[in-house]
Protein backbone atom coordinates (compact mmCIF):
# COMPACT_ATOMS: atom_id res chain seq x y z
CA UNK A 1 0.00 0.00 0.00
CA UNK A 2 1.22 3.41 -0.82
CA UNK A 3 2.35 5.63 2.01
CA UNK A 4 0.76 8.70 0.43
CA UNK A 5 -2.85 9.76 0.62
CA UNK A 6 -4.04 12.57 -1.61
CA UNK A 7 -7.33 14.44 -1.39
CA UNK A 8 -8.43 17.24 -3.67
CA UNK A 9 -11.32 19.58 -3.28
CA UNK A 10 -12.67 22.41 -5.43
CA UNK A 11 -12.72 25.74 -3.61
CA UNK A 12 -14.07 28.83 -5.46
CA UNK A 13 -12.55 27.83 -8.79
CA UNK A 14 -9.29 26.73 -7.19
CA UNK A 15 -8.31 23.23 -6.22
CA UNK A 16 -7.02 22.41 -2.78
CA UNK A 17 -4.51 19.58 -2.74
CA UNK A 18 -3.99 17.92 0.61
CA UNK A 19 -1.60 15.10 1.26
CA UNK A 20 -0.84 12.89 4.21
CA UNK A 21 2.26 10.71 4.15
CA UNK A 22 3.00 8.02 6.69
CA UNK A 23 6.66 8.37 7.62
CA UNK A 24 8.53 8.27 10.97
CA UNK A 25 10.40 11.60 10.38
CA UNK A 26 13.08 10.78 12.97
CA UNK A 27 15.62 13.59 13.39
CA UNK A 28 18.34 11.38 14.91
CA UNK A 29 18.35 12.87 18.40
CA UNK A 30 15.63 10.71 19.98
CA UNK A 31 16.64 7.74 22.11
CA UNK A 32 15.07 4.32 21.96
CA UNK A 33 13.74 3.81 25.46
CA UNK A 34 14.39 0.05 25.63
CA UNK A 35 17.93 -0.09 24.23
CA UNK A 36 18.98 3.44 25.22
CA UNK A 37 20.53 3.99 21.81
CA UNK A 38 19.92 6.87 19.46
CA UNK A 39 17.34 6.22 16.78
CA UNK A 40 19.02 6.96 13.43
CA UNK A 41 17.73 9.88 11.44
CA UNK A 42 15.08 8.95 8.92
CA UNK A 43 13.14 11.74 7.30
CA UNK A 44 11.78 12.93 3.98
CA UNK A 45 14.07 15.33 2.17
CA UNK A 46 12.33 16.19 -1.07
CA UNK A 47 8.65 16.26 -1.91
CA UNK A 48 7.47 17.11 -5.41
CA UNK A 49 3.98 17.76 -6.68
CA UNK A 50 3.23 17.52 -10.39
CA UNK A 51 0.09 18.60 -12.20
CA UNK A 52 -0.49 16.91 -15.60
CA UNK A 53 3.22 16.10 -15.78
CA UNK A 54 4.48 19.59 -14.88
CA UNK A 55 6.22 20.09 -11.56
CA UNK A 56 4.31 22.72 -9.61
CA UNK A 57 5.98 22.46 -6.22
CA UNK A 58 9.32 21.24 -4.95
CA UNK A 59 9.74 21.18 -1.19
CA UNK A 60 13.04 20.72 0.59
CA UNK A 61 12.16 19.30 3.96
CA UNK A 62 14.15 18.93 7.14
CA UNK A 63 13.45 16.86 10.21
CA UNK A 64 11.58 19.80 11.72
CA UNK A 65 8.36 18.52 10.18
CA UNK A 66 6.14 16.27 12.29
CA UNK A 67 5.80 12.53 12.08
CA UNK A 68 3.30 11.47 9.40
CA UNK A 69 3.61 14.81 7.62
CA UNK A 70 0.67 16.70 6.20
CA UNK A 71 0.94 19.31 3.47
CA UNK A 72 -1.61 21.41 1.67
CA UNK A 73 -1.31 23.44 -1.50
CA UNK A 74 -3.79 25.49 -3.50
CA UNK A 75 -3.81 25.03 -7.27
CA UNK A 76 -5.09 27.90 -9.41
CA UNK A 77 -7.94 26.54 -11.49
CA UNK A 78 -7.72 22.83 -12.10
CA UNK A 79 -10.51 20.77 -13.62
CA UNK A 80 -11.82 17.25 -13.26
CA UNK A 81 -9.62 14.68 -14.91
CA UNK A 82 -6.38 16.51 -14.10
CA UNK A 83 -3.71 14.22 -12.75
CA UNK A 84 -1.80 15.09 -9.59
CA UNK A 85 1.30 13.04 -8.77
CA UNK A 86 3.17 13.35 -5.49
CA UNK A 87 6.66 11.92 -4.95
CA UNK A 88 8.95 11.83 -1.96
CA UNK A 89 12.53 10.75 -1.28
CA UNK A 90 13.97 10.33 2.21
CA UNK A 91 17.53 10.43 3.52
CA UNK A 92 17.90 6.64 3.27
CA UNK A 93 17.05 6.69 -0.43
CA UNK A 94 13.55 5.28 -0.04
CA UNK A 95 10.96 6.81 -2.27
CA UNK A 96 7.29 6.57 -3.02
CA UNK A 97 4.86 8.08 -5.45
CA UNK A 98 1.11 8.29 -5.72
CA UNK A 99 -1.21 9.39 -8.49
CA UNK A 100 -4.55 11.06 -8.01
CA UNK A 101 -7.16 12.26 -10.46
CA UNK A 102 -9.21 15.33 -9.62
CA UNK A 103 -12.88 14.40 -9.57
CA UNK B 1 25.62 20.08 19.70
CA UNK B 2 29.18 19.57 18.61
CA UNK B 3 29.73 18.18 15.15
CA UNK B 4 33.07 16.46 14.93
CA UNK B 5 34.98 15.84 11.74
CA UNK B 6 34.18 12.11 11.53
CA UNK B 7 30.48 12.69 11.91
CA UNK B 8 30.51 15.54 9.43
CA UNK B 9 32.23 13.38 6.82
CA UNK B 10 29.78 10.59 7.42
CA UNK B 11 26.71 12.77 7.07
CA UNK B 12 28.05 14.53 4.01
CA UNK B 13 28.58 11.10 2.43
CA UNK B 14 24.98 10.17 3.11
CA UNK B 15 23.78 13.45 1.70
CA UNK B 16 25.82 13.13 -1.48
CA UNK B 17 24.45 9.62 -1.95
CA UNK B 18 20.96 11.03 -1.62
CA UNK B 19 21.90 13.69 -4.16
CA UNK B 20 22.98 11.02 -6.62
CA UNK B 21 19.71 9.12 -6.35
CA UNK B 22 17.97 12.36 -7.01
CA UNK B 23 19.94 12.94 -10.20
CA UNK B 24 19.29 9.42 -11.39
CA UNK B 25 15.58 9.70 -11.04
CA UNK B 26 15.65 13.27 -12.39
CA UNK B 27 12.73 13.79 -10.10
CA UNK B 28 13.49 17.31 -9.12
CA UNK B 29 15.64 19.99 -10.64
CA UNK B 30 16.38 21.41 -7.21
CA UNK B 31 18.75 19.39 -5.10
CA UNK B 32 18.25 18.98 -1.42
CA UNK B 33 20.87 21.23 0.11
CA UNK B 34 22.48 19.44 3.01
CA UNK B 35 24.02 22.68 4.20
CA UNK B 36 20.58 24.16 4.83
CA UNK B 37 19.49 21.34 7.08
CA UNK B 38 22.48 20.74 9.37
CA UNK B 39 22.18 21.81 13.00
CA UNK B 40 23.21 25.44 12.93
CA UNK B 41 22.43 28.76 14.48
CA UNK B 42 19.36 30.73 13.52
CA UNK B 43 21.44 33.60 12.11
CA UNK B 44 23.42 31.29 9.83
CA UNK B 45 20.23 29.73 8.51
CA UNK B 46 18.70 33.10 7.77
CA UNK B 47 21.84 34.20 5.95
CA UNK B 48 21.67 31.14 3.74
CA UNK B 49 17.99 31.62 3.03
CA UNK B 50 18.16 35.30 2.16
CA UNK B 51 21.09 34.96 -0.31
CA UNK B 52 21.98 38.58 0.27
CA UNK B 53 18.52 39.95 -0.45
CA UNK B 54 17.14 42.55 1.94
CA UNK B 55 14.44 41.40 4.31
CA UNK B 56 11.23 43.33 4.90
CA UNK B 57 8.76 42.64 7.66
CA UNK B 58 5.29 42.76 6.21
CA UNK B 59 1.71 42.07 7.16
CA UNK B 60 0.87 40.89 3.65
CA UNK B 61 1.93 37.39 4.64
CA UNK B 62 -0.36 35.60 7.02
CA UNK B 63 1.17 33.08 9.37
CA UNK B 64 -1.54 31.05 10.98
CA UNK B 65 -0.19 29.13 13.94
CA UNK B 66 -1.57 28.56 17.45
CA UNK B 67 -0.06 30.85 20.09
CA UNK B 68 0.00 28.03 22.60
CA UNK B 69 0.89 24.57 21.36
CA UNK B 70 -0.09 21.74 23.63
CA UNK B 71 2.09 19.29 21.79
CA UNK B 72 5.35 20.58 20.35
CA UNK B 73 5.66 17.51 18.14
CA UNK B 74 2.64 18.52 16.09
CA UNK B 75 1.93 22.17 15.47
CA UNK B 76 -0.22 22.96 12.43
CA UNK B 77 0.92 25.96 10.44
CA UNK B 78 -0.46 27.71 7.37
CA UNK B 79 1.29 30.45 5.44
CA UNK B 80 -0.67 32.47 2.93
CA UNK B 81 0.34 35.58 1.06
CA UNK B 82 -1.36 38.22 -1.02
CA UNK B 83 1.93 39.23 -2.64
CA UNK B 84 2.25 38.50 -6.34
CA UNK B 85 5.86 37.58 -7.02
CA UNK B 86 6.40 34.86 -4.43
CA UNK B 87 8.38 31.90 -5.72
CA UNK B 88 9.62 30.42 -2.51
CA UNK B 89 8.17 30.02 0.99
CA UNK B 90 10.28 28.88 3.93
CA UNK B 91 9.34 28.19 7.53
CA UNK B 92 12.02 28.63 10.19
CA UNK B 93 11.72 27.81 13.89
CA UNK B 94 14.22 29.89 15.85
CA UNK B 95 14.90 27.55 18.77
CA UNK B 96 15.04 24.24 16.92
CA UNK B 97 18.43 22.53 16.57
CA UNK B 98 17.84 22.60 12.81
CA UNK B 99 15.99 25.90 12.39
CA UNK B 100 14.86 25.43 8.79
CA UNK B 101 11.80 23.17 8.69
CA UNK B 102 10.65 23.44 5.10
CA UNK B 103 11.49 25.38 2.00
CA UNK B 104 8.91 25.11 -0.76
CA UNK B 105 9.44 26.30 -4.31
CA UNK B 106 6.02 27.13 -5.68
CA UNK B 107 5.46 27.53 -9.41
CA UNK B 108 3.05 30.22 -10.69
CA UNK B 109 0.35 27.56 -11.09
CA UNK B 110 -0.03 27.47 -7.32
CA UNK B 111 -1.49 30.12 -5.05
CA UNK B 112 0.90 31.34 -2.34
CA UNK B 113 -0.31 28.94 0.28
CA UNK B 114 1.53 26.31 2.25
CA UNK B 115 0.25 24.16 5.09
CA UNK B 116 2.32 21.78 7.13
CA UNK B 117 2.77 20.47 10.63
CA UNK B 118 5.89 21.42 12.55
CA UNK B 119 7.93 20.05 15.40
CA UNK B 120 8.85 22.80 17.84
CA UNK B 121 11.40 21.89 20.51
CA UNK B 122 10.65 24.70 22.96
CA UNK B 123 8.82 28.03 23.06
CA UNK B 124 10.15 29.97 20.14
CA UNK B 125 9.54 32.48 17.39
CA UNK B 126 8.37 30.96 14.12
CA UNK B 127 9.28 32.84 10.97
CA UNK B 128 7.68 32.57 7.57
CA UNK B 129 9.94 33.87 4.84
CA UNK B 130 8.66 34.46 1.34
CA UNK B 131 11.21 35.12 -1.34
CA UNK B 132 10.26 37.56 -4.06
CA UNK B 133 12.19 38.80 -7.08
CA UNK B 134 14.41 41.26 -5.28
CA UNK B 135 13.49 41.15 -1.61
CA UNK B 136 12.47 38.66 1.02
CA UNK B 137 9.37 39.22 3.09
CA UNK B 138 9.07 37.87 6.60
CA UNK B 139 6.62 37.60 9.42
CA UNK B 140 7.18 36.11 12.85
CA UNK B 141 4.97 34.79 15.59
CA UNK B 142 5.73 33.60 19.09
CA UNK B 143 4.62 30.07 19.89
CA UNK B 144 4.57 28.84 23.44
CA UNK B 145 5.03 25.11 23.86
CA UNK B 146 3.55 23.74 27.05
CA UNK B 147 4.12 20.23 28.24
CA UNK B 148 0.91 18.64 29.39
CA UNK B 149 -1.08 21.54 28.02
CA UNK B 150 -1.10 23.66 31.18
CA UNK B 151 0.05 27.19 31.88
CA UNK B 152 3.79 27.71 31.50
Amino acid sequence: MSSIKIRTKRLDGNTQIRTLISHPMEHGRNKDKTTNKLIPAHYIQVLTVTHNGKTIATCNIGAGISKDPYFAFLLKGGKSGDVIVINWIDNLGNKDSEQHTII
Amino acid sequence: MKVNRRKFLKTSLVYSAAGLTLLETSLANAEWLAADFVPSSFDATMKQLLKGKPIIETDKIDLNIPEIAENGALVPVTVTSSLKDIKNIAIVVEQNPVPLAIQAMLMPELESLLSARLKIASSSFVFAIAEGEKVCYSIKKKVKVTIGGCGG
